[in-house]
């Protein structure tokens, strides 16, 4: 009896995923179909308000994968991973089971594959279904069993569309693998899903499929038909206009495919914002989807090509040849014609400080402080605050390669200090350096210094303080 | 992996389950028990799971028929009778339905 007067107050406490958090979900579901998986999802919430969201299996409505929060813990439940996991942070928990039960690989062992967010989600949601049609497939299916026509006599092989039984393990590796690309290119397609209603993502299913090409082993080509394949170990060039579009590009992508040769896949503003209803950010996820490896060299053409079609400012342009030269070859530069909100809004709506030193004016901007030192640290300041003016922004004189080369300095610095979580986005007039797991994960910490040219580009660093300091020393 | 045996349409499927799903949440409330409870007495690692049942998705393991039958104070043969008609209908009329006509035509 007592107990259930326990579950009586625990029901009325509701706990239902956040906006964000079904978003994402559906962001999968829907990049899961347009790919050719036949999925299909619902969710409920228990009867003490705990969320729980399922993908199933739409041929025989069995479970692949269930989620949820329970008493403010993430779990994470798929028979074809062999358990449970449980855990506060629902990325880690994801990423933990993707990488226990890796399905793609990378084409080179030395190969380093970085999975953004949301994809990781995908290719957990993915795998454990092309695991469990592995199961299903062994089992015997005598003909003339059942009592259904049509499809209902089509074995349950792997629920994916179109795809026959190689009776190969490794094409049928490679088809699957396919399937995974194929679906992370529809879930990074250029699809703001925080600005789109709940119920148009079914709709998604319509957008078509872009191949996306991340360096793994493919014995077995994606169609290409769609898109430009530029060779070589950065391949395949997305052909959507709306892809193009962000980047102030020729229509016809053919002509200047080979301006193209460092593409990178670019980071769409996907939703994130896993956590409690209580803790619910407006964060955006801005890991770059998959992590390239870079030209030994930096790449004239795509720098000329951008300058000359999107005018790139001359002071951003040099950074960039040398952001392409100097940060190493596995750091994902991303080209975009407007910066993805996450980070537009901690550098627009920032305090700025100015500094009046010799060789630059600095301007530090803070998502979360009022004042011109940098959150917790004073020695992040650099030179003699002049003045603070909120919402001015004070112009550099780029002209001295010094000043550029000061510039690069502090940029290295701030690579070197965030690491693997550095990332790199370009629009025609600003080059942002930044944490990409802090703005995900901690948005309230970030900071920003950005460094404006006379000619009004812009020079930006985001991440935390304490990588911001130790850059600036 | 206790997949469909019957190759009925997934609409089919679904319909079964979700009655199935129905009548579960029927003997769960009357036992008097939460979700949470019943999660506990019959082994399931995770609560949700009973409520993701209820909805009609997914289905008990046989092997914890018996464990089911005994939280929900039922007789296990009744209990799997029962859960048969939405799990597996076919052989829940045969083994059943069937049964009984014969008994009848027998008497």
């Amino acid at each position: 009896m007592s107990a259930n007067v326990v579950a009586f107050f625990r029901r009325a406490v509701s706990r239902d995923w956040s906006a964000q958090e079904l978003a994402e979900f559906y962001r999968v579901e829907a990049a899961l179909i347009q790919s050719g998986l036949h999925v299909c999802s619902d969710r409920g919430v228990a009867d003490e308000g705990d969320p729980w969201f399922i993908f199933c299996r739409a041929e025989d409505d069995e479970v692949i994968v269930h989620f949820a929060r329970i008493d403010g813990q993430y779990l994470i439940s798929a028979p074809a991973y062999g358990g449970n996991v449980t855990g506060q942070d629902f990325r880690t928990l994801v990423r933990g089971l993707v990488e226990r039960h890796p399905v793609l690989r990378p084409a080179r062992q030395t190969g380093n594959v970085t999975w953004h967010p949301s994809a990781l989600l995908l290719v957990l949601v993915a795998s454990a279904l092309l695991k469990m049609g592995h199961n299903a497939e062994a089992a015997p299916v005598r003909p003339g069993d059942g009592l259904a026509a049509g499809a209902d006599r089509v074995p349950l092989q792997v629920g994916i569309s179109g795809l026959e039984h190689a009776g190969d393990t490794v094409v049928q590796e490679a088809q699957q693998n396919a399937v995974i690309l194929a679906a992370i290119a529809c879930a990074t397609s250029a699809v703001d899903m925080s600005s789109v209603p709940l119920a148009w993502a079914p709709v998604l299913a319509s957008e078509p499929v872009q191949p996306v090409h991340t360096g793994l082993a493919l014995a077995t080509p994606l169609d290409t038909s769609s898109a430009t394949d530029v060779g070589g170990s950065h391949g395949v060039v997305p052909a959507s206009p709306q892809l193009l579009s962000l980047f102030s590009l020729p229509q016809d992508p053919g002509a200047h495919a080979h301006d193209l040769a460092f593409w990178q896949v670019q980071t769409t503003p996907v939703v994130s914002g896993w956590g409690p209803p209580v803790d619910q950010g407006a964060a955006e996820s801005l890991a770059p989807v998959a992590t390239l490896q870079a030209p030994a060299q930096p790449n004239a053409e795509l720098t000329n090509a951008l300058g000359t079609n999107a005018t790139l400012h001359s002071g951003a342009q040099d950074v960039v040849d040398s952001v392409l030269s100097n940060l190493g070859g596995n750091v994902p530069i991303v080209y975009v014609s407007t910066l993805p909100v996450a980070l537009s809004t901690p550098l627009n709506e920032s305090v700025h400080t100015a500094t009046a030193t010799a060789t630059t004016h600095l301007t530090t901007e803070s998502a979360s402080s009022s004042g011109g030192a940098l959150p917790g640290d004073a020695t992040t300041t650099p030179a003699v605050p002049a003045t603070i003016t909120a919402g001015s922004s004070v112009a550099f004189d780029s002209g001295g390669t010094a000043s550029v080369a000061e510039v690069l300095t502090i940029m290295q610095n701030f690579a070197t200090e965030v690491g693997p979580h550095l990332a790199v986005v370009v629009t025609p007039t600003q080059v942002v350096e930044y944490d990409y797991y802090a703005i995900d994960t901690t948005p309230a910490a970030v900071t920003a210094v950005t460094y404006d040219f006379a000619n009004g580009s812009h020079l930006s660093l985001v991440g935390l303080p304490a990588e911001i300091s130790h850059a600036l020393v | 992996m206790y997949g469909n045996p019957q190759r009925r349409t997934s609409f089919e499927v679904q319909d079964l389950r979700r009655d199935g799903g129905r009548w579960l949440k029927e003997q769960r409330e009357r036992a008097g028990l939460s979700q949470r409870q019943l999660a506990e007495r019959v082994g399931a690692e995770y609560y949700t799971f009973i409520s993701q049942l209820e909805t009609g998705h997914g289905r008990i393991p046989p092997d914890r028929y018996r464990a089911w039958a005994d939280a929900l104070g039922l007789q296990p043969g009744n209990f799997v009778r029962d859960i048969l008609r939405f799990y597996d209908p076919i052989t829940h009329e045969i083994l059943f339905c069937d049964r009984d006509e014969d008994k009848s035509a027998a008497d």
